[in-house]
């Protein structure tokens, strides 16, 4: 079990990076997003898996729990990748517009 | 998920498909989190998901529906390349962190949640009270996106197209009956979902966040349905207010702590309220935080939904 | 229990929320005042903890009255104090400078630089690792809105590489502090210190992976060669008063790479040691001579501004990788001097850009003289900036020459500094020269009239310089005492793990 979400998470965050180096600004925001997957299933997997065990201490479940800090990291993270996605979103959405297309790195652009 | 994942790689010109490939991701994330014994995670994944693939469809407006082909094999190469060497670094991370045992503070926050937090959902304790300041700091990122985008868009006007990439007129029409009808039904059942999760979130799955994420949603709904001016009559609300409330809100109940009782930044108090007939009712001080979390995303993330969804209209030309 | 500690993150915070909630409607002069006087009064309260941390002891805020490692501590020693205060005086004269007109580029401005302010405070501040990935990204987010304000087209493009470089940062920081949560089930850097060294020989590689992960995203920060190209553009297109603030942005990377590798990785903790010097030297020799290059290169004054900034980050670097204390309050009082002359030489950039209307900065030759005043302030900056003596620049310099005198890399410190302040003394001359001397018509001057506020405020920064100068001895005591408060890893450990606090 451990192995396959290994090897999920290898390839989340293969496409992922394949996707970031795209020259197309929505392929990047794709790829930013499963990379976002992949780093939160990480770090969801710090705490170890553990089936049918919720932190919920109301006495249906007994213990040993999954791990609850992890699971809280997970949640922040989610929560800040999420505003940076729409961040990202818009950004593309508006130098789309002003720089006339939408490619990361538009031609003729000179280093000063 | 996997196939999913590769999937998304292959159609990425055909953006509408490569949306609908990043969904099931997401979707095979959520139960992936369901699973492993995370419902509070698994909840938050798939509000999160909603609004995201929504952002990303509105993107798709805005942005070309395909891409053209691109010129450089030798760069896709080595792209893949380098994609690869990070897939194996952190799949073999994951691997070897997985296969270890691991002893953690977490002890201590199953051991005290309930007694001195006042909760038994202990990650939703985590998040607004052991942990709250990190909250803090995450609804702060929130709202600074929020004002970003509407900076932004404020200095841009986005012409409204007549038609997508392959020549289908867009609809001009701004409200459709059934799902206006539908809409004005649901918002009010959202509403009391919202509220039900929040009450609930110190002691079950639930909390500020998936609340204010289904509020926000159903609100969203409820201008795609209904219309946006009819919506904007009725609702004369300034999301950013409501944002920055929210910041305030959870601001103040941490110097409460500070001022009144000369504890530290954040430190939470509990204890129980007897109502003539209902009887005792838990109450953490905690859930004030979670208020101001609950607004803030509300506020921001209808201020993005609602300025991305409202373009100036300027006859497109061929765009 | 010491409540001013969280005064520096709590105070932004809830000026840029009350900012937020009476809205872009609100007439302009009184969010002005509000955001100014929110900053002297943040500017009043670092230099309280600066008073507080020269006592000597590293005090501990326990948050939540949860008592370390179960709960975050935010930790005050001199080195923070000492950010805190580069942080609050340059905050305070970026919103001066910005009063003259900068701010109405955006409608939140006000709010956003308090939550800068906050977002930097806080990192500045925080002593556990997920926290301090939490307040990156509130002063990333912030970074990244004011960066953008204005929506120009060079700034979205250069806003563009910025956030995608940035947002690849924060994903690698969430692997390695997720793995380095694995490892040892805590994420309070103190806690971290004391657990990694007791790891099996087998984890030390899965714990040397993460530290070299948490290494290239904060160099990434700190412009680090190899990673420095998202620097220059982002730098050179934002606008002057918020480049001036980016100044200590950099300063943010470098302090992590300082305060986690010197408490966490420390040299001294057996196989772990990761010896900085390894690795940092080269990287800072290398950042320098971009930066100089660079510098030569650049056609306009931000672009030369942004490199120098390069090899100021470079500078630092290179030489506290040495990690003596000796090297260590060398690099600190040479980052208090830099990042000060680096946001005075922005500032400079955007004045003399105004006055030149449409050739804005570049350099090149221009039709009208400029006035005295910004020429011989400009002057002023050059000469700190490359290190003529008498100002702090020269000390700067010297202290950092001396004190890596005894490294065994010593040659190649000396030639690459040395080779690069002369590189950045011709740039600016030259830069000088094309600005100020070679006016095609010298009888016609640009005014400088309605530009107070802008002037305003690298005066400031100039006295600030001065004072640094002249109070060097004093100060050098200060950065000595911080040094040798950096490398005493127990203090910290046994302070922030001794607090009281719940459970």
């Amino acid at each position: 079990m451990e192995l396959l979400l290994a090897i999920g998470i290898g390839v989340l965050t293969t496409a992922g990076v394949f996707l970031l180096l795209r020259e197309r600004t929505f392929s990047v925001l794709l790829g930013l997003t499963l990379l976002s997957y992949a780093v939160n299933l990480f770090v969801f997997a710090t705490g170890g898996l553990r089936v049918g065990a919720p932190p919920l201490l109301s006495g249906h479940v007994a213990p040993p729990y999954a791990d609850p800090l992890a699971q809280a990291l997970v949640l922040t993270a989610i929560v800040i990748s999420f505003a940076m996605t729409a961040f990202m979103v818009v950004l593309a959405i508006a130098a789309r517009h002003r720089l006339g297309d939408d490619r990361v790195d538009p031609p003729g652009e000179q280093v000063e | 998920m996997c196939v999913a994942a590769m999937g998304v790689v292959f159609v990425h010109r055909a953006r509408f498909a490569a949306l609908i490939l990043l969904a099931v991701v997401g979707l095979t994330v959520t139960l992936v989190f369901a699973y492993y014994s995370a419902p509070d995670l698994a909840l938050t994944q798939i509000a999160v998901e909603a609004v995201t693939i929504l952002l990303l469809l509105l993107a798709l407006y805005y942005l070309p529906q395909d891409a053209p082909p691109e010129r450089a094999v030798n760069r896709a190469l080595r792209d893949f390349f380098l994609g690869c060497l990070a897939g194996g670094g952190v799949g073999w991370l994951t691997w070897a962190m997985l296969t270890r045992p691991l002893d953690s503070i977490s002890s201590y926050f199953i051991a005290y949640s309930l007694q001195q937090g006042g909760g038994a959902n202990v990650v939703n304790v985590l998040l607004v009270d052991f942990r709250g300041y990190d909250t803090y700091g995450e609804i702060t990122v929130i709202v600074v996106a929020a004002l970003g985008v509407a900076a932004m868009l404020a200095g841009v006007k986005l012409p409204q197209r007549a038609t997508d990439d392959s020549g289908r007129p867009w609809s001009l029409e701004t409200s459709h009956l059934p799902l206006d009808l539908l809409v004005r039904l649901l918002l009010p059942l959202a509403l009391l979902v919202s509220a039900y999760l929040f009450l609930r979130g110190h002691n079950a799955p639930g909390g500020g966040f998936v609340a204010g994420l289904v509020t926000a949603v159903a609100v969203a709904l409820l201008y795609v349905g209904a219309g946006l001016a009819w919506t904007r009559e009725r609702l004369k609300l300034s999301f950013r207010a409501v944002a920055a409330a929210g910041l305030l809100i959870a601001g103040l109940t941490g110097l409460a702590a500070m001022a009144g009782f000369d504890r530290p930044f954040l430190t939470s108090a509990h204890g129980h309220l007897t109502w003539p007939v209902i009887g005792e009712i838990p109450l953490a001080s905690a859930m004030m935080f979670d208020l101001g979390v609950y607004l803030t995303v509300v506020g921001a993330t209808l201020l993005v939904l609602t300025r991305l969804g409202d373009p100036v209209v300027v006859p497109a030309q061929g765009v | 229990m010491n409540q001013w500690i969280v005064a520096p993150v709590l105070l932004p915070a809830m000026t840029a929320g009350v900012l937020l909630l009476a809205g872009p409607r609100l007439p302009r002069w009184l969010q002005r005042s509000i955001g100014i006087f929110a900053s002297i009064a943040l500017l009043a309260v670092a230099v309280h903890l600066v008073c507080d941390a020269n006592a000597g002891a590293v005090q501990v805020y326990a948050l939540g009255d949860w008592r370390p490692p179960v709960g975050i501590a935010l930790v005050l020693d001199r080195l923070s104090a000492l950010m805190l205060l580069l942080t609050a005086g340059l905050g305070l004269c970026a919103l001066i400078a910005a009063s003259g007109g900068i701010d109405t580029e955006s409608p939140y401005f006000h709010s956003l630089l308090q939550f800068q302010l906050m977002g930097l405070n806080g990192a500045f501040l925080t002593g556990d690792l997920f926290n301090l990935f939490v307040f990156f990204e509130v002063l990333l987010i912030a970074s990244y809105c004011l960066l953008l304000a204005g929506n120009t087209s060079r700034r979205l493009h250069a806003g563009m590489h910025y956030v995608v470089v940035n947002l690849v940062g924060s994903s690698l920081f969430l692997i390695a502090a997720g793995l380095l949560y694995a490892l040892t089930g805590t994420l309070n850097l103190a806690d971290l210190a004391v657990k990694l060294p007791k790891l099996a020989a087998a984890e030390q590689v899965l714990a040397h992976s993460a530290a070299l992960m948490l290494l290239v995203v904060f160099s990434l920060k700190a412009a680090l060669f190899p990673l420095f190209l998202w620097m220059p553009p982002a730098y050179s297109a934002a606008s002057a008063p918020v480049a001036a603030l980016f100044a200590i942005m950099t300063k943010v990377g470098i302090y992590s790479i300082l305060r986690v590798y010197l408490v966490v990785f420390e040299p001294a903790a057996g196989p772990l040691g990761l010896h900085l010097s390894n690795w940092l030297v080269p990287a800072g020799l290398t950042t320098m001579m971009c930066g100089a290059v660079g510098a030569l290169a650049s056609r306009r004054l931000s672009g030369l501004t942004a490199q120098l900034t390069l090899l100021s980050a470079g500078t630092i670097l290179a030489v506290a990788g040495l990690a003596t204390q000796q090297a260590l309050s060398a690099a600190l009082f040479y980052l208090a001097h830099s990042t000060l002359a680096m946001a005075m030489l922005f500032l400079l950039c955007g004045l003399i850009a105004t006055g030149s209307g449409e050739a804005s900065d570049r350099l090149r030759q221009m039709g009208s003289r400029q006035s005295v005043v910004l020429s011989l302030l400009f002057g002023f900056t050059a000469i700190i900036a490359v290190g003529i003596p008498p100002l702090s620049g020269f000390l700067a310099k010297l202290m950092l020459l001396q004190a890596s005198e005894q490294a065994s890399q010593w040659p190649a410190i000396w030639s690459v500094m040395l080779a690069s302040s002369l590189l950045a003394l011709l740039a600016l001359m030259r830069a000088g020269i094309t600005l100020f001397w070679s006016v095609r018509n010298s009888s016609v001057a640009v005014p400088l009239t309605g530009q107070g506020p802008q002037l305003a405020a690298p005066i400031l920064l100039a006295l600030a310089i001065t004072a640094l100068s002249a109070g060097a001895e004093p100060i050098k005591h200060f950065m000595n005492a911080t040094a040798v408060q950096m490398t005493d890893v127990a203090a910290y450990t046994q302070a922030v793990l001794s607090t009281p606090g719940r459970p």
